[in-house]
């Protein structure tokens, strides 16, 4: 289906120009105009990425509002970009999670507040670049683009060990990123001169040639993910982020790596997933159970949210590797949940932490007495984190479980006891 | 956690949430009572695209 307007290019460029005007202003210091032209920006960049929602085929095979460009010829890297059901929703998240940041952000960020803004809606038009991109090379630019703006975003308004997450963040992410340029590359060869994602889908390549390529592809999304044993970069990132960026970095970033998984590992490389599923399966299960244990171990507030965000992407690798529509379909839901989820909570945290300038979860005690409406909204966003039925957190992990069970009944039930074990961290029961 | 007694003189004087907190909040909340009563926009859009990734992975390339 070609569309005859460029709707994709517009929910890209839309946040990125809004963010390079935003940082054009910065120098007039004017912090007032700063904030409501990256309101505005944020707004329509969200409002520019509806008409997806409503023009969408449910029914229609392949891609939708497709654009294709040239765009260096010589080696045929095209500007190519369309959508199917396996992104189409994570472009109005993306814009969503962006005004809520630049709400957040509002009275909070005092110190360079026009670059802060301008970060987070560049970051914002490159994420949903990655999750729009059908050709190799340009879905590798917006990929390794996004981690600029997250470094710098670390970097300078992060906490007092900023510097140490910042490049720990981006050394992991890029090294492993590294690999799967080089399975880029052999892919564009091996295709006869094509970064066509889908073209890439239907080269026939041989068992052991598909298994290398897997696991370069795998550095790449199983750290972003992130998978155990490639996790340990994430709590320290959250931890010393400011809290727009520990939201963005849960509820989009991550998404990035399962989405890698889609796009790139299932249909490139099908016999290898097959051939390697028990292995990623059983660093899913590792990554739902034990890091939920650890999560239940944690003192501080944010490490606890981030240990408990690796334990639900365990689940969403998990419902990939199953091979089912119920477990694939819950694992996309639950992507989608967990970013409004994850989000919340590092807002939640970010209230509290603007008051008490303390991230421990004891010096939390009490809370609940004088601020009787921020704990409401904090109790329902836990327990839709532990998924209580009736809030989207249950909708992704019920349909993983039920496809985990169809498969195997002890990883389903495997699972299913890690639902337990995040209920017990809500319900406080380390630190009650 | 943020239940039970007052744990710090720090918490008994906490303000609540401002205007501005209490919307970013309700629009997540809002977002997320959705998406957990009514999912089915976010199924129906992934069903077609999550059958023909799995067909085409249950097909091998290896030859």
């Amino acid at each position: 289906m070609q569309s005859t307007f460029p709707l994709l290019s517009l929910a890209i460029w839309c946040p990125i120009v809004f963010g390079v005007l935003v940082l054009a202003l910065g120098s007039r210091r004017d912090p007032a105009l700063v904030r409501m032209i990256s309101l505005i920006g944020a707004v329509l960049s969200f409002l520019v990425t509806l008409p997806l929602i409503q023009n969408f085929d449910n029914a229609a095979h392949g891609m939708q509002f497709v654009e294709k460009m040239s765009w260096v010829a010589r080696f045929n890297i095209n500007y190519y970009l369309g959508i199917d059901g396996l992104s189409l929703w994570f472009i109005p998240l993306t814009a969503f999670i962006t005004v809520i940041v630049v709400i957040a952000a509002w009275e909070v960020i005092e110190n360079k507040l026009a670059q802060y803004m301008g970060a987070f809606l560049i970051l914002s038009g490159v994420m949903i670049g990655v999750f729009c991109a059908l050709d190799g090379m340009l879905f590798y630019v917006f990929f390794e683009a996004s981690l600029i703006p997250m470094f710098i975003i670390i970097g300078v308004w992060g906490g007092a060990n900023r510097v140490y997450a910042a490049v720990k963040f981006f050394l992991y992410t890029f090294l492993g990123s590294l690999l799967t340029l080089v399975a880029i590359l052999y892919l564009y060869f091996e295709s006869g001169g094509s970064f066509d994602i889908l073209t890439w889908h239907k080269l026939p390549l041989p068992l052991s040639t598909q298994i290398l390529i897997f696991l370069a592809f795998l550095m790449a999304f199983a750290v972003k993910v992130p998978m155990w044993p490639v996790h340990t970069w994430l709590p320290d990132a959250h931890v010393e982020a400011p809290t727009g960026g520990s939201v963005v970095l849960a509820a989009i970033m991550l998404k990035l790596g399962a989405y890698g998984f889609l796009r790139f590992s299932l249909p490139i490389t099908p016999d290898a997933s097959h051939y390697l599923s028990g292995f990623i399966i059983t660093l899913s299960l590792i990554a739902v159970i034990y890091i939920g244990l650890v999560a239940l171990v944690q003192t501080d507030m944010k490490k606890l949210v981030a240990y408990s965000s690796i334990a639900h992407m365990g689940f969403v690798t998990l419902g990939f590797f199953v091979f089912n529509d119920m477990a694939m379909q819950g694992g996309i839901a639950q992507m989608i949940s967990h970013g409004f989820v994850s989000g919340a909570m590092f807002l939640c945290i970010g209230v509290l932490y603007d008051r008490m300038h303390s991230r421990r979860i004891a010096d939390y005690g009490g809370v609940v007495n004088t601020m009787p409406k921020f704990a409401a909204f904090f109790i329902l966003f836990s327990l839709a984190n532990c998924g209580l039925p009736a809030t989207s957190g249950f909708v992704g992990e019920f349909m993983v479980i039920l496809g985990a069970v169809q498969f195997d009944f002890w990883i389903g039930l495997l699972a299913a006891v890690a639902l337990i074990l995040g209920a017990a961290i809500r319900c406080g029961w380390p630190s009650a | 956690m943020i239940f039970g007694a007052v744990a710090n003189p720090q918490v008994a004087q906490l303000a609540d949430i401002n205007k501005r907190e209490f919307f970013m909040l309700a629009l997540l909340a809002i977002a997320v009572l959705a998406m957990g009563v009514y999912p089915a926009p976010f199924t129906d859009a992934m069903q077609t695209s999550v059958a023909d990734l799995l067909q085409h992975v249950a097909i091998s390339k290896a030859n």
